[in-house]
């Protein structure tokens, strides 16, 4: 690991000010679950570390549309475990308790979760060829052992997928990520801030330099929906996902009222299932319902030499879920 | 009063005819939940492993590994990580003294650990992907590692067998197996596959499995005088390892008896 | 830079580099060897320490980040020579082999009793119920899964945790 200069930061803006004060690249360090190993492998050098973890930002605060504000420091662990998390989004709580483990759970914090890069293996072997850490040398996983790479909105650059499990379900809920940088505040959707890899692999997100995420809001409209977050992976716990799902399901007059679908393990960003959730509002939510709206959303779905289970298998785990869904809010 | 006696006394009182064999009444610790010796050690954190020693003056070594399976090392640079702060040397296939290559895995009389015929840092040849070439010793393991990612490699790569299917085509019947004369046998699989009554023909295939500890593989050596010095290993053949250990008879330094300590 | 750190009770200043993690700040400055170094990137669990009263991965850390923090080791479990009931049923029901990764087994085992008792929940119980009466298998299994024990002794480590959380030890 390089020899980095270290500061720690009080407050938001004073974070910002001493990011933006440091020898380029500088980074932002705070439950460092994943930026430590990033740094100790070679693959982020920063020349500078701003620790952020004793900023304010540990809270969980109600919203005045019935939601909430998560600070961005608030632990896996704590939030996962907080009771009106558990009570208005018990989907966001499942999904963390499905991450990690125990001990990683207790460090890692929202922001840091959001913040988490992929862990192809070949963006991690520092001789191998990544455009993710360097643009224009090439893709060693397209021929190379892509098993656990995307299916869906890959490009011909990249095929890393995200690996965050509280990802999955905030996009599922529609979540929002509040920030702070040079230039002010402002507050991006969930579904933009993670980027595809199209021509820019090497840029994970929508932040611009040397913007902090201060905080995440859950919206009133997403608590309360009958949900369920299912992982399927090589072990039954510690390891990440092959394919997950999130999905909830509200119905009324025996039609879809609300449906939330997100998949992880399958794209470079968390990957809400929009044309699924079109084809089931304001349908019967039945077995050919749910077939229908998976095989659309898996239609453009792009299976590699080593990675074409995941196609079935997430066609059978949106069914699956789906139909749980259905079943326990039929009792 | 064990399980196992209890037991035993429950089949006397079924089957009342049975005789006692005196025996059972004579083990003092089968089947007795003894704890372990070093029990409270473990538990404690007190049980000392290899890499756990306390030494003065200790310094780090940290490894660099070839990064190709098959090829040559055409230059190695080492300028950058000798002048990083707290090195103390950078030794390659360059300024390595000249070993004798340990002798292979062997529990007789002359014991010896040798696992690889490659000279390991006494060759410009890379014959796995991983072989150490160079080592970077420093101050501190923070330092060691960080002068180690600085070692620069260019390789004359060549293309490497790595699959086993690829292999065959080479394979060669050994001279002898444990001291016999090797028996090779062709069946004919496909006429039994076409004339059997039922057929079953589907390929399996497994990865490699590494009995990986948990423990890394670490050692220190500490040098007392120049006769003598004493390693602390992670090992279950300390005389096989002492003996290759002292069998390297690198020119540059005085044959020493090896102390090697089991952890 | 200099660092002070609270360690089982007692304050520490050493003297190190801010990428020096709090796992070799414990066994290269400290000479507190208990906690161990398994594989430095937070997969095995060998290196988990208490910090708080929580269980953490002591290798993805920077040891500077622990300042002001209250950090037990192995080595802080034991009071007045007295062993935790946690490490007199891991000796008791043979919850080890080497050892090595036993020190993070018991440190996590403490810090996953507390988590327990207070209600935290896991992948195996739904969210919204309770912490469970009895710490089953499967939920001591999903609770533990971040301590890995390459000699294969959770047999025992499962029937010594049974046993120290009051349960039936099976």
């Amino acid at each position: 690991m390089n020899p980095f200069h270290y500061v720690r930061a009080s407050d938001t803006s004073s974070a910002v000010r001493a990011l933006a004060d440091q020898a380029a690249p500088a980074r932002f360090l705070a439950g460092g679950t994943n930026l430590i190993d990033l740094m100790r492998e070679g693959i982020e050098r920063p020349r500078a570390i701003v620790d952020i973890t004793r900023l304010p930002l540990a809270g969980i605060d109600e919203l005045p549309d019935g939601g909430v504000r998560i600070g961005a420091m608030v632990r896996n662990s704590h939030l996962a475990a907080d009771r009106t998390i558990r009570e208005r989004y018990p989907l966001l709580s499942q999904a963390i308790l499905h991450g990690a483990s125990a001990q990683l759970r207790n460090m890692a914090t929202t922001g840091g979760n959001l913040m988490q890069r992929t862990r192809c293996y070949y963006f991690y072997d520092g001789a191998a060829r990544c455009n993710k850490r360097e643009p224009g040398s090439g893709c060693d996983a397209m021929d190379g052992f892509n098993r656990i790479h995307a299916i869906l909105g890959a490009s011909p650059l990249c095929i890393a997928t995200h690996p965050s499990d509280m990802c999955v379900a905030l996009a599922a809920l529609d979540a929002t990520v509040n920030l702070a940088g040079p230039s002010g505040t402002r507050t991006l959707a969930f579904g933009d801030f993670h980027r595809l890899p199209g021509e820019t692999p090497d840029v994970d997100t929508n932040l611009q330099p040397g913007e902090l995420i201060t905080s995440v809001d859950l919206p009133g409209s997403s608590a309360r929906l009958p949900s369920t977050y299912r992982k399927v992976r090589d072990r039954a716990s510690y390891a990440f996902a092959l394919v997950s799902v999130a999905a909830a399901l509200r119905v009324e007059g025996g039609v879809v009222r609300d449906v939330r679908l997100a998949l992880g393990g399958v794209a470079h960003k968390p990957w809400r299932a929009a044309t699924a959730e079109s084809v089931l509002l304001d349908h019967a939510p039945t077995p050919g319902a749910f077939a229908r709206a998976a095989d659309a959303e898996l239609a453009p779905a792009v299976p590699l030499a080593r990675n074409g289970f995941k196609i079935v298998l997430a066609r059978r785990v949106i069914i699956a879920t789906l139909s749980e869904l259905a079943a326990r809010g039929a009792r | 009063m064990s399980i196992i006696r209890r037991a035993v006394e429950q089949i006397a009182q079924v089957m009342p005819n049975r005789a006692e064999d005196e025996l059972q009444r004579s083990h003092r610790y089968l089947g007795q939940p003894i704890d372990r010796l070093d029990g409270v050690e473990k538990v404690t954190g007190a049980a000392r492993f290899s890499a756990e020693y306390p030494v003065e003056g200790l310094a780090h070594a940290s490894i660099v590994f070839s990064t190709i399976a098959k090829g040559v090392i055409e230059r190695i640079e080492t300028a950058a990580a000798g002048q990083a702060p707290g090195v103390i040397t950078v030794v390659t296939h360059l300024n390595a003294p000249p070993m004798k290559v340990p002798a292979p895995m062997s529990i007789g009389s002359t014991p010896s650990a040798g696992s690889t015929s490659v000279k390991i840092l006494n060759t410009d040849r890379v014959t796995w992907n991983g072989q150490p070439i160079a080592v970077v010793v420093a101050e501190t393991e923070e330092r060691a590692a960080h002068a180690a990612s600085l070692v620069r490699v260019t390789y004359a790569t060549e293309p490497a067998v790595t699959s086993f299917e690829a292999a065959i085509a080479q394979a060669k019947t050994p001279k002898d197996v444990l001291g016999e004369s090797p028996e090779i046998v062709h069946g004919d699989p496909d006429e039994a596959l076409r004339s059997g009554a039922h057929a079953v023909d589907l390929t399996f295939t497994t990865p490699p499995y590494n009995h990986n500890a948990i423990e890394p593989h670490a050692a220190i050596a500490v040098w007392t005088g120049d006769d003598r010095v004493t390693v602390y290993d992670t090992s279950q053949f300390t005389a096989g390892g002492a003996s290759s250990l002292a069998s390297l008879r690198p020119t540059s330094i005085v044959s020493a008896p090896l102390f090697v300590t089991n952890s | 830079m200099t660092v002070v750190l609270r360690v089982n009770g007692r304050s520490h200043s050493v003297s190190i580099e801010p990428r020096v993690s709090l796992l070799d700040a414990l066994r290269d400055r400290l000479q507190l060897m208990g906690t161990k170094k398994g594989c430095d990137q937070g997969a095995c669990g060998a290196c988990t320490v208490l910090v708080d009263g929580e269980r953490i991965n002591s290798c993805l850390t920077f040891a500077v980040q622990y300042e002001d923090r209250e950090i037990r080791t192995i080595e802080g479990l034991s009071e007045d020579g007295q062993l935790h009931p946690v490490q007199r049923a891991f000796i008791e029901h043979d919850g080890f082999q080497c050892g090595y990764c036993t020190p993070g087994q018991i440190c996590s085992a403490v810090a996953m009793l507390a988590e327990w008792r207070n209600g935290m929940p896991s992948a195996v119980s739904s969210s919204d119920a309770p912490a469970p009466a009895d710490l089953n298998e499967d939920e001591l299994r999903e609770r533990m899964s971040g301590n890995l024990c390459r000699c294969g002794a959770y047999v025992g480590i499962r029937q010594a945790i049974q046993e120290a959380a009051g349960g039936t030890v099976r």
